[in-house]
């Protein structure tokens, strides 16, 4: 099966920041987590994939094709949920439906009308007039109603509580239960993309960092926590990064380089995504 | 394409529909009261205006970036914008058409009813409206609303000058306004034509290659 995204040496640069050779591939079937701070270029990688901004150097890659080539065609195939959902405030979902229904040749009315439902989303309230929750659950609606194979999602649960939050990760799990599904999202909530993710990637000022399947680096990394004397033991080599505190310091450490009787936990993924920036400024 | 007009038609609705009651009542007036069609030019440039609204509203709430994730081109966001454009032209014309025809025939109006010739002489003000408005779409989709609509007033300012130059240099201009009334009809639709659709090209290409 051909992978949904895959992406080579992309660069992108402006005037104060730059996206630098960055190579990630997201299978079919697979759920990708961008994790990053804010301007570490999540954004720009998406709408660099969706060619909404050109690139620099790099190649791009949607469904096995260019992502220059007919990408109205291959857009037909993605569902998309910017960080901001652009409607006209004039409108409500009822009118939402009647513009996608001629904006998609898929586009599956029934479908959008149980999201409007399932999501709790009023029909005839004005866009104006909706929370930033129900605007961002209005868009996840749209992206889902057309019945894609790939969605894009850009912090799709901010301004969400976390029981909808709770749902909408159900809903993008259930997704991807069909083998030729696939998600890309980056959030900031990486409680979220843990629960949800097959893979991780870490975006870091416009690098990435690290690129790995989720429980592979669960399983290859732990924390370590232990005075300095025993930390420094470690070979620098197998330290992912470490953080001194009152009582000590914690390091995420190679499970091969654990020293025998060492106290050590189970590494997640935001302890992961931190203790690596660090290491890197 | 379709989903982009429909919903530039829904926006226009939600927004403008002052403008159409606007036209209504001028219609009004010249059906009923006598008053000059030329009146209703002024509701056709409000019209006009209508595209360059939306544009507007689209660039406030981020529609430019959410459309460029859906299955349509640039392209077909701008075509939707002159279609509109030519929409909005046809409903002006029609307006001036039936109201002016109506003050022709109004008994009511005894005889004080304008002539179907003042009629067709507005008639003809209207593809003018729509191609002068349609100027500054060329800049708003280059550079944004509030930056275009400047450069448009500057492109204008020019314009005048150059104007107010060639009149200095005591060129008769009514001279050639003296041509027979078919040239004079045929070069006002021409010209409006032609600035119409370059003015379309040109902003389809100026946003094919603009970076949010």
């Amino acid at each position: 099966m051909t992978n949904a995204i895959e992406i080579k040496n992309l660069t992108k640069n402006y005037k104060d920041f730059s996206l630098d050779n960055v190579s990630l591939t997201l299978p079919s079937g697979c759920i990708m987590g961008l994790i990053g701070e804010n301007g570490a270029g999540k954004s720009t990688t998406i709408r660099l994939i969706l060619n909404t901004v050109s690139r620099d150097g790099g190649e791009i890659k949607l469904f096995g094709k260019d992502n220059r080539e007919d990408l109205s065609l291959a857009k037909e195939d993605i569902g998309v949920v910017p960080d901001e959902i652009g409607l006209p405030e004039s409108l409500s979902a009822k009118h939402v439906g009647k513009i996608m229904s001629n904006v998609f040749k898929n586009w599956d009315a029934g479908a959008y009308a149980g999201y409007l439902e399932k999501l709790a989303i009023p029909e005839k309230r004005k866009f104006k007039e909706l929370s930033r929750g129900m605007k961002m659950k209005l868009g996840i609606a749209i992206a889902m109603s057309h019945h894609p194979k790939l969605l894009l999602l850009d912090e799709p649960t901010s301004g969400l509580d976390p029981v909808v939050r709770d749902e909408v990760v159900d809903m993008f799990c259930d997704f991807t239960r069909d083998e030729s599904h696939s998600i890309l999202i980056s959030s900031h909530i990486v409680s979220d993309l843990e629960k949800l993710c097959d893979y991780v990637a870490f975006l870091h000022k416009g690098k990435l960092i690290l690129c790995e399947e989720k429980d592979r680096l669960k399983e290859e990394y732990r924390i370590v926590r232990g005075s300095k004397e025993e930390i420094s033991g470690i070979p620098e080599s197998a330290i992912i990064g470490r953080k001194v505190t009152p009582y000590g310091v914690e390091a995420i450490v190679h499970k091969n380089a654990v020293p025998a009787g060492a106290e050590t936990g189970a590494v997640d993924i935001e302890q992961l995504f931190v203790f690596m920036v660090r290491k890197e400024d | 394409m379709k989903g982009l007009l429909i919903k530039d038609l829904y926006v226009a609705w939600k927004m403008c529909w002052s403008y159409l009651l606007l036209e209504i009542i001028f219609c009004l007036m010249v059906a009923l009261g006598g008053t000059s069609p030329f009146m209703l030019l002024a509701a056709s440039y409000l019209l006009s205006m209508v595209p360059m609204t939306i544009l507007a509203t689209d660039e406030r709430v981020k529609w430019h970036i959410y459309a460029d994730t859906l299955p349509v081109t640039r392209a077909q966001s701008v075509s939707a914008k002159f279609i509109l454009s030519l929409i909005l032209g046809a409903v002006s014309a029609a307006a001036i058409f039936v109201s002016g025809f109506i003050a022709t025939v109004n008994p009511m109006l005894a005889g004080e009813g304008h002539t179907m010739g003042e009629v067709y002489a507005t008639l003809l003000g209207c593809p003018v409206v729509i191609a002068l408005a349609s100027l500054c779409m060329p800049f708003i989709y280059r550079i944004g609303f509030e930056k275009g609509r400047l450069a448009f007033m500057v492109m204008c300012m020019i314009a005048g000058g150059g104007f107010g130059f060639i009149v200095s240099t005591g060129l008769d201009l009514l001279e050639l306004i003296k041509l027979p009334s078919t040239v004079i009809i045929a070069a006002v639709l021409g010209v409006s034509a032609i600035v119409f659709a370059a003015s379309w090209a040109l902003s389809a290409l100026l946003y094919k290659t603009r970076e949010f």
